[in-house]
């Protein structure tokens, strides 16, 4: 069955037929864009500018400080994959870093008192948590509506949802004594993001 | 799960009004989900404001949150996926639009606004 779209006359610049068609199928654009960019202050604000702080005190675990790692530069890399997707909506981040950082749909993951590894890990574990629920709530509102949105979100759950693994999997070894595999291993080389990285979405 | 720990809520939901028992140390919306009723939340750490509500009646622990400020509490506002029954309650729930309204208009952090 066709869907309704609002015409765009010839050589018009204000509007955006890939605006228009995700319109018409149900999307509400303001909102979505609203969403993006809470969801990238996250990335970039929460996560990516915190993390590079938690994995400083990992001192004695190097395994953890690059798994950290890895997962500090996947966020950077969710971050770099949103934004273009919100100016192409007609949306644009706010031009006040406090603002933006405000923005954020999930807490900053602080550097906690005292910095033990156990509670660095508790703080990784519960920031990814957090993406998850976040990128899922974009996947749910564009499933079906708006494909390149869905694409790009699926893309960056795929990291978290790994993320998550990892840190359940150290934070069960370090607290609980028990092993609870991810099921993963080490990245070919650091912050890979093997999803969400424009130019390596193949990743044999 | 209704013991002397456990207090009444009842939600003012858009589809009706909902009851169920909530214990001391449980977040409302995880008493509400287990009663089968699916409230809106995204973080589930008292930051983005999805989950809020108005408290009509009642008081609640929302010492959980991450972001939960005296100005909050002022006007009625509670976060369900971080906040604890003190007593029975009655709760008006899908505020997050309105308490994002307030949070900007005070100038304070409202997430996805």
């Amino acid at each position: 069955m066709a869907t309704a779209v609002t015409p765009v006359p010839a050589g018009d610049v204000t509007q955006r037929v890939g605006v228009e068609v995700i319109r018409a199928r149900g999307v509400d654009v303001d909102k979505l864009i609203k969403m993006l960019i809470a969801n990238a202050a996250a990335e970039f604000a929460s996560t990516y500018y915190y993390y590079t702080i938690l994995r400083m005190h990992l001192a004695g675990y190097e395994d953890y400080k690059e798994i950290a790692e890895d997962a500090r530069l996947e966020d950077r890399a969710h971050w770099e994959l949103i934004v273009p997707r919100i100016y192409e909506l007609g949306g644009e981040l706010p031009n006040d870093l406090p603002e933006f950082h405000n923005q954020a749909g999930c807490v900053a993951a602080k550097l906690p008192n005292p910095p033990t590894v156990v509670n660095i890990l508790t703080v990784l574990l519960e920031s990814e948590r957090c993406a998850i629920r976040s990128w899922i709530a974009i996947c749910d509102m564009t499933f079906g509506k708006d494909p390149r949105t869905y694409d790009l979100a699926s893309r960056i759950l795929n990291e978290e949802i790994e993320h998550e693994a990892w840190f359940i999997e150290l934070l069960a070894h370090e607290r609980d004594g028990k092993s609870i595999p991810s099921g993963h291993f080490r990245r070919g080389e650091p912050g890979e993001a093997p999803y969400s990285k424009n130019n390596r979405f193949y990743n044999p | 799960m209704q013991n002397n720990e456990a207090h009444e809520i009842v939600l003012e939901t858009p589809e009706g009004e909902r009851s169920f028992y909530c214990d001391r140390n449980e977040f409302i919306w995880n008493a509400a989900a287990r009663n089968g009723i699916a409230l809106p939340a995204i973080c589930h750490q008292g930051r983005c404001l999805t989950c809020a509500g108005r408290l009509l009646d009642g008081t609640v622990d929302q010492t959980s949150s991450v972001s939960y400020f005296d100005e909050d509490k002022e006007a009625g506002f509670v976060l369900l996926c971080t906040a604890k029954p003190l007593s029975d309650l009655r709760i008006r729930t899908h505020e997050q639009w309105i308490m994002r309204r307030h949070r900007r208009k005070i100038g304070m952090p409202a997430p996805y606004s």
